[in-house]
């Protein structure tokens, strides 16, 4: 164990130096600017680079590779080792059995109406917030600033009991509408404070050119503000659409009707509720998975712009 | 006269109307729940019928009982491994996709994808790589020679922790790699030719140049990666659901479990406060050690 552990450190240690070694070679060479200091390194350095990134994507991306190979594969092909590492030819059936025998589509439709709906409002709310936290300056402020901050740190398990107690008293167990609602308890105060920090970032004389022309508040915030805004209130939709998606522990607790089930119960209960074999669990994983991929792949820019902007300022 | 008298206060009013939906929400559903978590965890609540106050039982009965100590050592154990081990791989990730070379943004892009899979398709995954019979982790591992026999991953205390930890660890990097890696790109180049100039090696550079240049990011990552350690759930549950013999049963699930198997609500509020507290402990000595090195 202890030797393994040392073995880690060793390899670390190393990539760490071999990492750096690539801005020595550019620095030594004065090559800092013009974009071709890659050319400068050693090529053995670029070998082991090229090394590491490979085995580093590998690795990582090795697990979505598998659940998309499994989905494809014979399923009796899955229970005869050694595992089979491309699937030839590929076949659909588990997604077809899993679409036949489960609601999928409709686990699928209800996690996009809670999350889209999450979504909208949470953006909304925390562009106003956003917009009052970053604009205004009145007694107050701070305190409101830190109690959605703080929002953020405390434990969903602490209120979730609480909160399953007023939604019962609010009849809003078993609807969409109470799990709306929790989900915005998370995503509020993340969007909030992503808006605020772009809000900040933006240079006041816009808006005063547009008050001195005669435009209300409102008229300011979405004619002038809201336009230039863009990247965050993509990165605060994208933050509170991947969680609302993504939120098993409220749906679990707070659903139960099986027509109201959304896709992360439907996909928790391929594991121990009912038996399934494991090409249809991987479609069903995929299935699920694809939107948030996709979104992912298209938004990437703005993600890292509005977390970083969010998580470093805030 | 009067007209403007109505728009100054309408001015005044503004910030508030704006501000209003999100702290009406806020409170209602966020802090009101917390104060009433608190309450809870003093009465002996079976689900949702009248309770009889006991004051500090629920607590009395949590400190002789072994389970809770038990789930305070995991979770304390999953946190630290998980955000160490989310922290260094993210580092070394970063600095890789940092470096310049052609496919960069494929890189970049292949190894946040764990970021953008859900945790309950996570959780399946790994539970299928994990599996005894035909997981391709133990396939693997007996070939590469590690080990002599397929390993009983969810059966063996220790190997499911191991297992959820490599999860974990793969599922939460990505984001820390982003944002360590935003850190990188602002320490300035000059500190580096300035570290070479004084003949320092790569290793010295890295250690007295990239590190500090990162402490003021990495501070921040990490206590948000230890708070949202200290709430994860799906992942764990899916995977072991906090077995086997709890040994993965963190405060998280344990709080779940006495809530909603054994609908001792009362006592689940009071695990609940204790999580609540080592959070709000960790965010003061952070924010106190920040204000002092600023």
């Amino acid at each position: 164990m202890t030797s393994v552990l040392i073995r880690l450190c060793q390899l670390v240690k190393g990539m760490i130096v071999l990492l750096m070694t690539r801005d020595n070679m550019a620095l030594k060479n004065g090559h800092m600017s013009d974009g071709v200091y890659g050319v400068m390194v050693r090529y053995k350095d670029r070998i082991l680079l090229y090394l590491a990134v490979g085995l580093v994507c590998i690795i990582v991306g090795f697990p979505v590779y598998w659940m998309v190979v499994t989905s494809l594969q014979n399923q009796g092909r899955l229970f005869t080792p050694p595992p089979a590492f491309i699937a030839a030819p590929p076949r659909t059936e588990g997604y077809s059995a899993v679409v036949r025998e489960f609601p999928m589509w409709m686990w699928m439709r209800n996690s996009l109406l809670v999350a889209i709906t999450s979504t909208v409002f949470s953006v909304l709310f925390s562009v106003f917030s956003g917009y009052s936290l970053s604009r205004f300056k009145y007694a107050g402020k701070n305190l409101f600033g830190l109690l959605i901050l703080v929002t953020q740190m405390l434990p969903a398990t602490l209120i979730i009991i609480p909160l399953y107690l007023i939604f019962s008293n609010l009849k809003l167990l078993d609807t969409f509408q109470g799990l709306v609602i929790a989900n915005c308890t998370f995503s509020l105060p993340v969007c909030t404070w992503t808006l605020k920090g772009f809000f900040d970032s933006l240079p006041k004389e816009i808006e005063e050119a547009a008050v001195v022309d005669g435009c209300s508040t409102l008229g300011v915030l979405f004619k002038v503000m809201l336009p230039l805004a863009i990247p965050a209130v993509i990165a605060a939709s994208l933050i509170s659409f991947f969680a609302a998606w993504d939120e098993y522990l409220f749906a679990k607790t707070f659903i139960t009707n099986p027509a109201k089930w959304v896709g992360t119960m439907g996909l928790a209960a391929f594991k121990g509720e009912m038996y399934t074999p494991w090409d249809q669990v991987m479609a069903a994983a995929f299935m699920f998975s694809f939107p948030q991929i996709l979104l992912f792949v298209i938004l990437q820019r703005y993600i890292v712009s509005g977390l970083t902007a969010g998580a470093v300022k805030g | 006269m009067i007209s403007l008298r109505k728009s100054r206060l309408s001015t005044r009013l503004w910030p508030y109307l704006l501000i209003a939906p999100t702290m009406l929400c806020i409170t209602a559903f966020v802090l009101y729940p917390t104060a009433k978590g608190i309450g809870l965890s003093l009465y002996a609540v079976k689900f949702a019928e009248k309770a009889p106050f006991i004051g500090l039982n629920n607590y009395k009965y949590m400190l002789r009982n072994p389970s809770f100590w038990n789930s305070l050592r995991i979770t304390l154990m999953y946190t630290f491994f998980s955000v160490a081990g989310t922290f260094i791989v993210a580092l070394v990730t970063a600095l890789l996709v940092d470096a310049r070379f052609t496919g960069r943004t494929v890189a970049r892009v292949l190894i946040t994808l764990p970021w953008a899979i859900p945790a309950v398709s996570t959780g399946l995954i790994w539970s299928w790589i994990f599996d005894y019979q035909f997981g391709v982790m133990n396939y693997f591992l007996v070939k590469l020679g590690f080990v002599l026999e397929p390993l009983q991953w969810f059966l063996d205390s220790n190997l499911a922790m191991v297992a959820v930890l490599i999860v974990t660890i793969w599922k939460t990097f990505p984001l820390s790699s982003l944002i360590l890696l935003s850190g990188l790109q602002a320490i300035p180049r000059d500190l580096y030719e300035a570290a070479i100039v004084d003949g320092a090696s790569k290793w010295q550079q890295f250690v007295n140049v990239t590190l500090p240049g990162l402490r003021p990011i990495s501070g921040i990552l990490l206590l948000l990666n230890i708070i949202w350690s200290l709430r994860r759930f799906t992942i764990i549950w899916i995977m072991t659901q906090g077995g086997p013999m709890d040994a993965t049963q963190t405060l998280s699930v344990a709080v779940y479990r006495n809530a909603f198997n054994y609908f001792d609500m009362g006592y689940a509020s009071a695990l609940g406060v204790v999580g609540f507290l080592i959070s709000l402990l960790l965010s003061i000595m952070y924010f106190v050690y920040d204000k002092r090195t600023d």
